[in-house]
């Protein structure tokens, strides 16, 4: 493994020369999502909702407001399926030495799988590695990835799959539902309580291939999960594209939160569908911090589908130099009784772009249904840029619905005290940025959290 | 302040370059789009009331901050009843530094109405130590009525002081439940209460403009 890691001599460089044995080539066709259900040995049906998708993606045009250029993604250059042929493996010793090389370079510690109750790093499109905790499975959960969920668990997944993001939900969902792979599905059953926090890495690993995960989670009724994933991605020169679809389903009492650290190297495309269904006293909670990528789009979703139930999302986006961070927050009521609270927090550094897009909506039937949106905005220099457009849409009389947003930028004064103090220039924009962040950083786990304050401080140090 | 009327004072290109001092009154018919430019050292204010100007009322203002030390003032008051549909759309634009503008929204929806409130602030980069705020407070007061709000940023520039709010609701059942318990009929403390909301821009409009 020692030698597998003397390759990487240049820092920074993530980028791992891997071969597929199974490559679907580039471009999308007919026969490229017939290709990738034929190696997956997927069902008639399954094969049917893919091309079906397929003809909605062509027939779509690209949404007019994206707000930037996507014509660096050549979506018929691009690859969009490449996979190991290799089973998903339960213990750590059948990884192969390769895969744990990358893991290491990802910076999983050894000892901290351990107490991930199951970890699952998403290897390009298969699965490399996915062990289950034996509490876990004593516990009735299920832990797989989109194949085996859809192949071995029918009853249980196929129900709610597609349904909470429908293909032709936008273009890049029906792009999803044409050529998934890889991805986790879970199971959470009745009444059970996972303390443990399921974790998921994902990472791209080749050359202008588009990473197209499908999650789906269903949470039985009064269990409560939450589900963690993070991001690193390989630098490269040309565009690559990542259009992922998450599902989420409370059953009545349920509780789940998802939490996304998002750190793609600066050349990714990120167009990510992210929806779920809250039903009776239900709770859903978004967690989500973007830090990476050229462009993200992304606007997680609570559909308040049963009485009392509750939404939640709470958003950190950083936008650097040449990126556009378009995030933001969908809550819509359509039962009584339900709450809503959206947290965003943007910071644009230099050029970079940082944009709230955001919709809270009631509707006609929905009684006494309350939200709360607060959007704060920093910015670092002169050029930096920050944008916010909710939309509120209230039918009726009896909800109370509120958005306030604000921008600001570090004073001068700030900096001239921190200094005094003995501080550097550099720290102390750190230290204001971790200040303007902190409120929410105490929402991760808290690994991620320290982690997070770590980068803002070096990002700062660059600065 | 002296009071102009605008339907007297707007050309016919549809901008008016404001003279300092004056509060403007909106008194256009039902549709109208225009721009109102403040230049340097010009102070002005801006009331309009929409409703009575028919079933479908359409506002497409923009306010253009062009001149340094340039300040607005801006109330609205919208009004909706029966099936009456209103929109507004409204620019706040701050092209050059130094700029303040102040943008108060007040609506009430009725019955079957509906409101619809686009309003955006947009600071250009040259326009650094500006100030730019946007409030909006709309009143639902049927459960058919309908109101979309849409307060927006885009923002170029980091030395400036920018904010919006936004807020939908019904009447506060504490605030009706004490007029109640004071021997005010339901009907009269839902008149009450409409009109101590409305009350905040109406004390704004000038004694002799058209819908007092």
């Amino acid at each position: 493994m020692s030698e597998n890691l003397e390759e990487f001599a240049t820092p920074g460089n993530f980028s791992y020369a891997t071969e597929y044995a199974h490559d679907a080539g580039r471009g999308l066709r007919e026969e490229t999502v017939r290709y990738i259900s034929k190696v997956k040995n997927e069902p008639r049906w399954l094969l049917n909702f893919r091309l079906r998708a397929l003809k909605i993606f062509e027939a779509m045009p690209i949404p007019p407001w994206i707000p930037v250029d996507l014509a660096p993604l050549q979506f018929d250059q691009i690859r969009y399926y490449l996979a190991k042929d290799q089973e998903p493996k339960r213990r750590w010793e059948d990884v192969p030495d390769e895969v744990k090389a990358t893991f290491d370079r990802l910076g999983v510690p050894e000892n901290e799988r351990k107490f991930l109750a199951g970890v699952e790093a998403q290897f390009d499109s298969e699965m490399a590695y996915a062990s289950l905790r034996q509490s876990l499975a004593e516990k009735g959960v299920i832990f797989v990835n989109s194949t085996e969920g859809l192949l071995q668990h029918e009853s249980i997944f196929r129900p709610h799959f597609g349904k909470v993001v429908p293909p032709a939900d936008n273009k890049f969902s029906a792009l999803n539902s044409a050529v998934f792979s890889g991805g986790s599905f879970i199971y959470i059953p009745k009444g059970a309580k996972l303390e443990q926090p399921l974790q998921a890495y994902f990472r791209i690993n080749a050359e202008q291939f588009g990473q197209f995960e499908r999650t789906l989670i269903i949470v039985d009724e009064d269990a409560e999960v939450t589900y963690l994933e993070g991001c690193t991605a390989p630098r490269f020169e040309s565009s690559t594209l990542h259009a992922a679809v998450v599902e989420l389903i409370a059953m009545p009492r349920a509780k789940v939160q998802y939490i996304t650290v998002q750190n793609w190297s600066s050349n990714v495309y990120n167009l990510v569908t992210k929806r779920g269904t809250a039903r009776e006293s239900a709770e859903i909670r978004w967690i989500d911090c973007n830090i990476g990528s050229r462009l993200t789009m992304k606007y997680p979703c609570v559909v308040l589908a049963g009485t009392r139930a509750r939404g939640e999302m709470v958003s950190i986006s950083v936008a650097h130099h040449g990126q556009y961070q378009d995030t933001g927050a969908k809550m819509i009521h359509n039962a009584s009784h339900t709450s809503s609270h959206i947290m965003a927090k943007s910071i644009s550094i230099q050029d970079g772009v940082a944009a709230y897009r955001g919709t809270t909506r009631v509707a006609k039937s929905a009684k006494n249904c309350k939200n709360y949106t607060r959007c704060d905005a920093l910015m670092i220099h002169p050029e930096s840029v920050s944008k916010t457009s909710p939309t509120l849409d209230v039918n009726g009389n009896l909800a109370q619905v509120q958005h306030e947003a604000t921008v600001s930028r570090v004073s001068d004064e700030q900096i001239r005290y921190l200094r005094q103090r003995g501080l550097g220039e550099s720290q102390a924009m750190g230290l204001l940025v971790n200040g303007f962040l902190n409120e929410l950083l105490r929402e991760f786990p808290m690994e991620y959290g320290v982690e997070l304050k770590r980068l803002m401080e070096m990002e700062m140090e660059q600065r | 302040m002296e009071c102009e009327k605008l339907s007297t004072v707007l050309p016919a290109d549809g901008i008016l370059n404001a003279p300092d001092g004056f509060c403007f009154i909106d008194d256009l018919p039902a549709e109208a789009s225009y721009e109102l430019r403040l230049d340097t050292h010009t102070h002005c204010k801006f009331v309009l009331h929409l409703g009575p100007q028919g079933q479908h009322i359409r506002r497409r203002t923009i306010f253009s901050l062009c001149g340094e030390n340039a300040k607005l003032d801006a109330h609205v008051l919208i009004q909706a009843a029966g099936n009456q549909c209103i929109e507004w759309l409204g620019i706040q634009r701050h092209l050059v530094k130094n700029t303040e503008s102040n943008l108060l929204i007040k609506s009430t929806a009725e019955n079957g109405a509906k409101i619809s409130i686009i309003s955006k602030i947009i600071i250009d980069a040259p326009a650094t130590e500006s100030c730019a705020h946007f409030q909006n407070k709309n009143l639902v007061l049927s459960s058919r009525a309908r109101v979309i709000a849409r307060p927006e940023l885009e923002i170029h520039a980091n030395d400036v002081h920018c904010s919006h709010g936004a807020t939908i609701g019904g009447i506060d059942p504490t605030e009706e439940f004490y007029l109640r318990s004071r021997g005010i009929s339901q009907r009269a403390a839902k008149t009450i209460l409409q009109r101590a909301f409305a009350e905040e821009i109406l004390c704004q409009m000038p004694n002799d403009a058209p819908y007092n």
